[in-house]
């Protein structure tokens, strides 16, 4: 009775990840290096890729400055009362319950073409929806809780006083930010920033939403992918979908790593 | 540096931890705040320190009031009760750090360090992580790190909690020492009476955010100001009616005042070992603790209990067996007032001159 459920364990387990995974790979090169080959170098391909990696480089930036600053102010900030830093720290969640899909939503309805702060920026010249500041406002939306939520405990882990111990010895935050809380937090922003790199990288729900997939202009490889899969180019579809399952094998490599640092440190 | 403290008061929300505090603190004395747990002495040292901003009242330090200054300007030096060392710098990083922060050269920052680090005895573990070092060592880098930019006050919270009884005898001494050859002022926070007895100059006594009393260890123990202080420093026992006693019966026409007796204030003996016999009241054993060094006596007068300690060189009392005693004195308190009084039967009632 137990061995069947190691099996079935495994099983599953094959099914789930092992498969797709083999899948794609053999998927991507059914017709040869060349199908491989023209499938990434398409334009629209390279457009998307690019439209990604952007994204990402973007994405990654602004929450790894903003969520580690979102996390000191919600953990050392006496200014704040324990209960609006409940609610705050309760608030700082919601892109994980949310649906991507409805986040995206929120940005069409909030900056919209047709509503009143869509109509001012378009007049300024600057598109948000069904462009590319839209589609990093909406990934920054589901990937905001990423940073904080792995600086947050080891915040609270160290506690405050080395950082009292600065001050009394002179120095000032932003002297005591780099020598004393950096160095211990440093494994977790890494953590954090290939999390929020994985997770912006896949986004599709919300991004869909907010670019319109719109080829060679809003497209990113992973709203490709699901564009290519509807006109039945399954070849290329796995193409994308091999580089994409490539970087992020190669993240999850990096995390293992920086996990095992962070639990030194 | 002289430090004077004017009605400083703290509240967190509804709870006042400090309540009107004022004392002063003379330049290279070495004080100890001593209380119970949860009393507001460490809120207080906090507050000294800047890391906490009093609700009102005035620091001032060197006659320059130091309430908006914060903690990187007031020139003080913290030792914190779990050291908070910095745990990714070595022994030698942790002591330089604070000048670093003043850009020293280097050769001055190598030379403040080294002799730092000689001073306290650390030498030959500058290359260590703190996780690499014993308590004992741990608070002594955190002591030479609080001294390192030379500061004009030094705060110790609960400097010892953190270390094996043992050491921690050992380490005050070598603690006192070390403030009395540096000549620096020194506050340390205790909740240990022997340690603030046994390092302190001075000692205020805080209980729930009050200054109970501030003097000499010697001071309070022999005058005692409030009913807190006596019964915090030293072992009394706490006796309701103490008209009982011989010498005392004219307190039978105060209801509602208390007596607190002090082991050390009560002479017993066998019938006839004590000399005043007109001033001794009898007493049954009730119980015998043996102390190590002593023996701990439970007595019983009528429902009044006392205790006190015999020596092991006298003969042993039995459980059961009476005895004499004799109260040298007492300090008495009720709702309104607080006294010492001496027995007034000591005083042998028909000297005889020769």
């Amino acid at each position: 009775m137990r061995r069947l459920w190691i099996i079935l364990t495994y099983v599953i387990f094959t099914l789930l990840l092992i498969v797709p995974l083999v899948k794609i790979f053999t998927g991507a090169w059914e017709e040869g290096i060349d199908g491989f080959w023209d499938a990434l170098s398409r334009p629209q391909s390279i457009h998307a890729l690019m439209m990604t990696g952007i994204i990402v480089v973007l994405v990654t930036i602004i929450n790894t400055l903003f969520g580690v600053m979102l996390a000191l102010y919600l953990v050392r900030a006496q200014w704040l009362g324990p209960r609006l830093k409940r609610l705050l720290n309760s608030i700082v969640d919601l892109p994980f319950a949310v649906s991507p899909v409805i986040g995206g939503l929120m940005i069409v309805l909030i900056l919209g073409p047709s509503t009143v702060i869509g109509a001012l920026f378009a007049d300024m010249g600057v598109n948000i929806v069904y462009a590319l500041p839209g589609m990093i406002l909406a990934t920054l939306f589901v990937t905001f809780p990423i940073m904080v939520r792995e600086v947050m405990p080891v915040l609270q882990e160290i506690g405050a006083q080395q950082e009292e111990a600065a001050s009394t010895l002179g120095a000032y935050s932003w002297y005591t930010f780099w020598k004393v809380t950096w160095p211990s937090i440093r494994w977790g922003v890494i953590y954090g920033v290939v999390l929020t790199v994985a997770r912006s990288m896949g986004e599709f729900g919300a991004v869909l939403v907010v670019s319109g997939n719109i080829m060679n202009k809003t497209q990113t490889a992973t709203t490709l992918v699901y564009q290519d899969v509807e006109n039945f180019n399954v070849v290329a579809a796995n193409g994308i979908a091999l580089v994409l399952a490539a970087v992020s094998v190669g993240l999850l490599l990096l995390m293992e790593w920086s996990k095992k640092r962070r639990e030194v440190h | 540096m002289h430090i004077e403290v004017r009605g400083l008061n703290k509240s967190f929300g509804d709870f006042n931890a400090v309540k009107d505090v004022s004392f002063d603190i003379e330049k290279g004395k070495l004080i100890g705040l001593l209380g119970p747990s949860g009393g507001g002495k460490t809120s207080i040292l906090r507050m000294l320190a800047g890391l906490e901003t009093p609700t009102s009242g005035d620091i001032v330090f060197h006659g320059q009031r130091v309430n908006d200054l914060p903690p990187q300007e007031r020139g003080i030096g913290f030792v914190f009760q779990n050291y908070a060392l910095f745990k990714h710098m070595t022994v030698y990083d942790n002591v330089a750090f604070g000048l670093k922060v003043k850009k020293l050269s280097k050769e001055k920052i190598r030379e403040r360090v080294m002799y730092l680090i000689e001073l306290t005895g650390l030498k030959g573990f500058e290359h260590r992580y703190p996780h690499q070092l014993s308590g004992g060592q741990r608070q002594r880098v955190a002591f030479a790190r609080a001294l390192a930019p030379e500061p004009q006050l030094l705060l110790l919270d609960e400097p010892f909690a953190a270390i094996d009884a043992k050491i921690r005898t050992e380490l005050r001494t070598w603690l006192k020492e070390m403030i009395e050859r540096v000549g620096i002022t020194s506050i340390f926070v205790t909740h240990d009476q022997e340690e603030a007895i046994e390092v302190a100059d001075e000692i205020m006594i805080i209980s729930k955010g009050r200054l109970e009393q501030k003097g000499s260890p010697w001071d309070i123990y022999k005058n005692p100001e409030t009913p807190f202080v006596a019964s915090f420093i030293g072992e009394s026992t706490i006796v309701e009616d103490i008209s009982i006693l011989k010498g005392f019966e004219s307190l039978s026409d105060q209801p509602g005042t208390k007596a607190l007796i002090r082991p050390e204030y009560i002479e017993h003996g066998k019938p006839g070992e004590i000399k005043l016999a007109s001033a001794a009241t009898t007493a049954t054993v009730r119980q015998l603790h043996f102390r190590g060094s002593e023996w701990m006596v439970e007595l019983a007068i009528g429902d009044t209990k006392l205790i006190t300690y015999r020596s092991l060189e006298r003969e042993v009392l039995q459980v059961g067996g009476q005895v004499q005693v004799l109260v040298h004195r007492a300090y008495m308190f009720n709702d309104d007032d607080s006294w010492i009084m001496e027995n007034p039967l000591k005083v042998d009632p028909m000297p005889i001159h020769i």
